[in-house]
């Protein structure tokens, strides 16, 4: 387990910049939101809330699809597999370290809601920020699987596409579309609620999902060669 | 006869080129490593040594053939707190250097406070107390190479695989290194050194291994290797009647090989020609010709 902080404190850390950027631009967006009227309605601010859950989500995916790519690009992740570190624990430090950074941004979020005036806080909030925070496991687990093997970019656009199949399939059964993809059901909650909390199976749907995923991942990528020879 | 500290038997390790052309890295390669050598580790670029070196530390999996590193086969997470490693470019987290020593050990799973005192400790050995609290992005190249020998040592490692340690090095920095490794050695530790540096492998290897191709081509002490048989190197000065074609020249004096069975008949011609016998010692081929030669051949081979 301290192996999993320490390389989810590196990630963290490695990834301050883009964090704090994020951190940063809730409050900011809030800020603007009472600049432009000095008490926002209900409605814009559960908007605010409803795109920033959103968000998190599609970070989680995009930070998470880039996370074995610039230790492999940098070459710094020879430095960390050649000390007494399993593979399932690198992938499980990154993926601890991607929900950290984003749960920053979802703790900025709620706050910025918070003080922009938004009613009834902790109702909305928990209503949408708690299955964003997990749905985000969810996506940078399986981003984190295909990047095992593909570029980023793919990797990214495979786990979104793998996300969304039950929109593809419109007319497939709830409770089988929320075992395939519990984020697409997520992603829907937080669109279209406004203070309904998360039906509690499909946030242990988003649990079991991330630990498959992440299992499929560490499984994967102790398959693979991780370098290049260089000579 | 002592279990091999690090092991690889027959392995071979093909890649896929971009047109799908297996391209062999290693082809049945053999290598054993005993406890409290300092192992040379030479060849020519793209014979396979850095990939023999990822093979042992698990980075990569062989296509055939097994190998153990400390008694286990290659990959066990564990068994690698008990190895150092210092890759060949050196790349580390943007942190101060202390910090930096600091991650690594805990990974090795170190704990406090004996780590903090161990990082101290591989940071003074390296000479780098004075700016272990300047982030290691703003080092040269040298210094990073001494980080990252440090981060290798500070788990106290029972096998140290060092590749090209000390290629960024200045001659002051590539003595303390050979030092590092001699007090490594009496320790009882195991080097595994890949070098392009002869005179360093040279002056601190007990055995040494050459190879081409993915295979070993020469095998044995560093003594052996450089051994030329029954000959000596004669250095005189003046006879200059006497046509020496085969001897090299330095500063007025001429040296040449000569078996040792005509050494007295040499001799004794120099003084007839008026000449001075400067020095007469067994001969030895270096480290860089004996490799030269093998580069030779093997480009004769592609040829």
């Amino acid at each position: 387990m301290r192996r999993v902080l320490l390389i989810a404190t590196n990630y963290l850390h490695e990834q301050r910049w883009a964090v704090i950027s994020l951190a940063l631009y809730a409050p900011a967006m809030a800020a603007m939101m009472r600049g432009i009227s000095h008490e926002p309605d209900q409605e814009t601010l559960a908007f605010f809330l409803q795109q920033q859950g959103s968000f998190a989500v599609i970070f989680g995916m995009l930070f998470a699809g880039a996370a074995i790519y610039n230790d492999r690009r940098s070459r710094r992740i020879l430095s960390i597999i050649s000390k007494a570190v399993r593979r399932r624990e690198y992938i499980a430090g990154l993926l601890v370290g991607v929900w950290c950074s984003m749960a920053v941004f979802i703790a900025s979020v709620a706050a910025s809601y918070t003080l922009a005036g938004g009613r009834d806080a902790g109702r909305e909030l928990s209503a949408i920020l708690i299955p964003s925070a997990l749905g985000m496991l969810a996506v940078a687990a399986t981003a984190l699987f295909f990047s095992t093997f593909l570029h980023p970019m793919f990797a990214t656009v495979s786990a979104g596409i793998f996300l969304g199949m039950p929109a593809l399939f419109s007319r497939v059964d709830v409770h089988l579309g929320r075992a395939i993809s519990p984020v697409y059901y997520v992603l829907l909650h937080i669109t279209t609620t406004k203070s309904a909390p998360a039906p509690y199976q499909l946030l242990i749907w988003c649990v079991i999902h991330t630990v498959i995923f992440w299992a499929a991942a560490s499984w994967m990528f102790a398959q693979r060669d991780i370098a290049v020879t260089v000579d | 006869m002592t279990a091999p500290v690090l092991q690889f038997e027959e392995i071979t390790k093909e890649y896929r080129s971009f047109r799908g052309r297996p391209v062999k890295a290693l082809d049945g390669f053999s290598l054993a490593i005993q406890p409290g050598e300092i192992f040379g580790f030479l060849g020519p670029n793209g014979a396979g040594k850095t990939t023999a070196i990822h093979l042992a530390l698990g980075f990569m999996r062989a296509t055939s053939g097994h190998g153990t590193m400390l008694g286990l086969p290659f990959g066990d997470a564990p068994t690698r707190a008990r190895v150092g490693f210092l890759a060949e470019n050196v790349a580390l987290y943007h942190r101060p250097a202390s910090d930096v020593v600091k991650f690594y050990g805990a990974l090795n799973g170190i704990p406090e406070p004996a780590l903090a005192a161990r990082t101290r400790e591989m940071l003074d050995l390296v000479g780098l107390t004075e700016v272990a609290k300047r982030n290691v992005k703003k080092f040269s190249r040298g210094m990073l190479q001494r980080v990252g020998l440090a981060q290798a040592l500070v788990n106290d490692p029972d096998l140290l695989i060092l590749d090209e340690p000390t290629s960024a090095l200045d001659p002051v920095a590539r003595a303390m290194v050979r030092e590092v490794l001699l007090a490594a050695r009496a320790a009882g530790k195991t080097i595994f050194l890949s070098s392009h540096l002869l005179s360093e492998v040279e002056a601190v290897c007990d055995r040494v291994a050459i190879i081409v191709r993915g295979r070993v081509v020469r095998l044995g002490t560093t003594s052996s290797l450089l051994d030329v048989g029954n000959a000596c190197e004669i250095v005189i000065r003046g006879a200059d009647g006497m046509s020496l074609p085969h001897a090299s020249c330095n500063d007025g004096a001429r040296q040449v090989r000569v078996p040792a069975t005509d050494q007295r008949r040499f001799i004794e011609s120099v003084w007839a020609a008026g000449g001075e016998v400067v020095s007469v010692t067994p001969a030895k081929r270096s480290l860089e010709e004996l490799f030269l030669e093998l580069a030779r051949q093997q480009d004769g081979e592609v040829r």
